[in-house]
């Protein structure tokens, strides 16, 4: 028996306003949940209060309702770091060690070359701003993928986050490294800051995406 | 909680583990529906310490997640990743030889 929307309502104010909780991810997945627990109970002649009261009993209540939601959050950014650093290994690994390699070489040949033109308003602004595009449409792709359901590109993907993270890399560079110290240092320690900029860029642009491509995959059953 | 919740509640990351092995997604309630139906009402999940356990296990990568929209509601899918599969033989396994040696101890005759 399909629940009306008066009482998809109420399932929604009982788990927010009733049980105060906050997250939406853990709310639209106990509201699932609720709704095919009523349903069911509503086919054996149960009234829907009673049907909520008992799905609420196997929560533990308000009490159990707001645990769950503590340890979520708490399992959600052990979740995060987790795939955060094996992505940031991969990058240590075949294949994906040859961008590594490749990206340190390109990156000492312009400190050698170039070590203060990076520090250059104009071109601080002009990374800034292609960084911002190259976003723009990184994630104009991610919601064509969605609406079309068609599989992911990986390579793709990695050159688009391979731009986004080049370029502010060079950003980071050009905000924390006075020109002094710019050019006392030697190329190398430079390159070794950009890269890293450059690894955790990739991999928290990386991680976001994957994170993104969880959500609403298809619409309809 | 009686004593046979407290026997699930600790073996409770092996049966999801199990579940999702045999079926390729399930989502909560189907998860619950499934554990009552397979032992006939004997033995039940209840909805406090099934999301708990499913988050942990996501946590810990074994389990990965997807949410599709169902009947006008978001539904969230769980299923094994290539790290939750071995560790789902490897519990399974585990489980096994501790239930063979609980019914050994339990069987023992008294020594004469």
């Amino acid at each position: 028996m399909a629940l009306t929307n008066e009482q998809l309502t109420a399932i929604d104010r009982h788990l927010r306003k009733e049980n105060w909780l906050l997250n939406e991810d853990l709310i639209d997945e106990l509201t699932d949940h609720y709704a095919n627990g009523i349903e069911e109970q509503l086919t054996t002649g149960v009234p829907f209060e009673l049907a909520m009261s008992d799905i609420h009993k196997g929560f533990g209540g308000r009490k159990g309702l707001l645990k769950m939601e503590e340890d979520y959050h708490a399992n959600q950014a052990k979740g995060h770091i987790r795939l955060l650093r094996s992505i940031l290994i991969s990058y240590f690994k075949m294949p994906r060690l040859g961008i590594t390699v490749l990206s340190s070489l390109v990156l000492y040949g312009l400190n050698v070359m170039f070590p203060l033109s990076l520090k250059s308003d104009y071109v601080g602004f002009a990374l800034a701003t292609v960084a911002l595009i190259t976003y723009f449409f990184a994630f104009r792709r991610l919601m064509s993928w969605h609406k079309s359901g068609f599989g992911r590109n990986e390579q793709v993907n990695l050159v688009l986050q391979g731009f986004n993270a080049l370029f502010l890399s060079f950003f980071y560079l050009r905000l924390f490294l006075p020109d002094k110290i710019l050019l006392n240092l030697h190329p190398a320690v430079t390159t070794l800051i950009c890269i890293v900029f450059f690894l955790y860029e990739v991999s928290t642009l990386e991680l976001l995406m994957q994170y993104k491509s969880k959500r609403l995959k298809s619409v309809q059953s | 909680m009686n004593s046979n919740q407290q026997l699930l509640k600790g073996s409770l990351s092996v049966i999801i583990l199990k579940l999702l092995e045999e079926q390729e997604r399930m989502y909560g309630y189907e998860i619950t529906q499934k554990v009552k139906a397979l032992t006939a009402g004997q033995m039940a999940i209840t909805e406090g310490a099934l999301y708990p356990a499913l988050h942990k296990l996501e946590a810990e990568g074994l389990l990965t997640t997807e949410t599709q929209v169902v009947e006008g509601r978001a539904r969230k899918y769980y299923s094994l990743t290539k790290d939750g599969h071995t560790e789902a033989v490897s519990r399974i396994s585990e489980l096994g030889i501790m239930l063979e040696n609980l019914q050994r101890l339990l069987t023992l005759k008294p020594a004469i």
